[in-house]
């Protein structure tokens, strides 16, 4: 299928450009294929914006709260700008989504001390449900950051067996930008990184399905916090820290090369004379 | 609007394009990337006016390095035309391959040329060589120097690169460095990259620019050179003693202030304590 090829050669292009430049990247290949600029869209994974309603509160704006050019509030559950004949959340499910909100505020707290997040919940063709938790988080001149992103893009797709058993399957992104206060040793330091993580897991509702909803919620974040977790540690300690080993293997700090080499001299000797 | 002139402005919005992921693409998947865009354009290939002009620009900019004699790295300082870059101590312009990065002929060219500049020119690329087997990787690495004027009044230009390409383990990185000197300044631009794409996409791009009053006495080449390459030495290994700097906080000072490890309590969250209380709350 040519429309598969072309969005699978997109895609291999994006990923060799820098993560937070994903908006205007895949707008730039979108113009070469404008037949299939909008699956484009959906495949990519880009820093969450932030949405007002009219009484200047906040939201995320994501692929999941949106219809055509409208987004979703969690706050209000109305579009912005209005539009009539849109897509909401069933009764029952908009009021998990509310406490989920609630819930997840506090996380954004524990572990954010900042930010904004988002849960959108919606209902699925198969009878199950699916929901998006979501976080956007800006530094700006602080912490040796000039300024900085984070966005968390966490989508959860439920499912029961129609007795007891949910099945929770997680798919977690994080996009994030740094570029470091500019100094005279360094010069302008921008550092972009975006890792993915999938998890799956089931459990047994409590029985007689009692407060399933605050069940859900026990769940659904759990996961998030594991997953975000370890993302932020790999992302950290692998994926950052791999750049600087790349530098370094580039352009060796004074003395090391030499000292590189003899401990190789050395090794080498070793294995001579002790086989 | 005709066919005609309709598939011109097509081309010209390709082109555009083609420039602008090119030139952001690391050094060394640049080939890879043409593939890809001629494959989503169709219609179209690798040797076609538009994507050989963005290898063109991205080789210059990344101070591309080529096979040929000897490692030699392109540059477009001194050019005469396109596609043929001058290698002024040998006299000679020099045609390249920009996909395999290969030299496909030279011929010799007559260029001004001053006894005394050339001393120091000589007396540099020496200091250079031996600036690069003791701090760089030495398999793709490479400098250059040229000049322009005369004694009286001259530029020289130098320019220093290393890189390190590892496709199948989803890295590569480039350490871009260019300076110009006249008689009493030297200013200096380095680009540093590095990118790492196993399952994620993480790239590093920093950018630095120097500035330090020289004075070159041409009548002790030798001497001059040692004191330009070392105060240029001087200042790369205090940018990369910086970026050391800058790694070692990133874990507590830049991390922690997008997303704390843990709570400030030191434990997770407690779910089931926040989700009766919350909710709870709501209902009031």
């Amino acid at each position: 299928m040519e429309s598969k090829e072309k969005i699978v050669s997109c895609l291999n292009i994006l990923k060799r450009l820098p993560p937070t430049q994903i908006q205007k990247n895949a707008a730039a290949l979108a113009s070469l294929i404008p037949d299939y600029a909008e699956e484009l869209y959906q495949k990519i994974d880009k820093p969450l914006d932030i949405g007002q309603d009219e009484k200047g509160n906040q939201f995320i704006q994501s692929e999941f709260n949106r219809d055509g050019d409208s987004f979703r509030s969690y706050l209000t559950n109305s579009y912005y700008p209005a539009i009539d004949d849109a897509v909401y959340p069933s009764e029952a499910l908009r009021k998990l989504e509310i406490k989920a909100n609630a819930v997840f505020d506090e996380y954004r707290r524990l572990y954010y001390e900042g930010g904004l997040s988002s849960c959108y919940f919606w209902d699925k063709e198969d009878g199950g449900f699916a929901t998006a938790w979501l976080i956007r988080k800006n530094v700006e001149k602080s912490k040796g950051i000039e300024d900085g992103s984070w966005s968390s893009i966490n989508v959860i797709d439920i499912k029961t067996d129609g007795k007891s058993k949910w099945t929770y399957k997680i798919t977690t992104s994080v996009v994030l930008e740094m570029n470091i206060i500019e100094n005279q040793d360094v010069g302008k330091f921008n550092i972009t990184g975006t890792l993915t993580k999938q998890k799956e897991e089931s459990f047994e509702a409590p029985a007689g399905n009692k407060d399933l909803d605050l069940f859900h919620i026990m769940k659904i974040g759990t996961l998030v916090e594991d997953v975000e977790s370890y993302l932020r540690s790999q992302l950290d300690s692998v994926y950052f820290g791999k750049t600087k080993d790349i530098v370094f293997q580039t352009r060796f700090s004074e003395g090391q090369k030499h000292f590189l080499q003899q401990r190789q001299e050395l090794a080498g000797e070793f294995k001579q004379k002790y086989g | 609007m005709n066919q005609e002139e309709g598939e011109v402005n097509q081309l010209e919005q390709h082109e555009k394009v083609v420039k602008y992921i090119v030139k952001n693409t690391p050094f060394g998947q640049a080939n890879l990337v043409i593939k890809d865009l001629c494959k989503i354009i169709g219609n179209i290939n690798p040797q076609h006016s538009i994507m050989l002009q963005a290898l063109r620009d991205h080789n210059e900019e990344h101070l591309a390095l080529f096979k040929g004699q000897s490692t030699q790295i392109l540059t477009s300082v001194l050019n005469s035309q396109e596609d043929f870059y001058v290698d002024q101590k040998n006299n000679e312009t020099i045609q390249v391959d920009h996909e395999k990065l290969e030299v496909i002929s030279r011929s010799q060219v007559e260029l001004p040329s001053d006894p005394e500049l050339n001393q120091l020119r000589d007396a540099l690329e020496q200091q250079l060589n031996l600036y690069l087997t003791q701090q760089f990787n030495e398999k793709v690495c490479g400098a250059y120097v040229m000049y322009q004027g005369d004694a009286s009044d001259f530029t020289f230009y130098i320019g220093i690169t290393a890189k390190t390409i590892n496709l199948p383990n989803f890295f590569c990185g480039s350490w871009i460095s260019t300076w110009e000197f006249t008689k009493t300044q030297l200013k200096g631009d380095l680009k540093v990259q590095a990118h790492y794409y196993e399952d994620g996409n993480v790239q590093l791009k920093n950018v630095n620019t120097f500035s330090e009053g020289i004075n070159v006495d041409l009548s002790t080449a030798s001497e001059s050179a040692k004191q330009i390459i070392h105060t240029i030495t001087r200042l790369e290994n205090r940018h990369l003693a910086g970026m050391d700097n800058l790694y070692n906080s990133m874990p507590d000072i830049f991390f922690k202030a997008m997303r704390r490890p843990l709570p400030i309590t030191g434990t997770k969250m407690n779910w089931n304590e926040n989700v009766h209380k919350l909710v709870a709350n709501l209902k009031q």
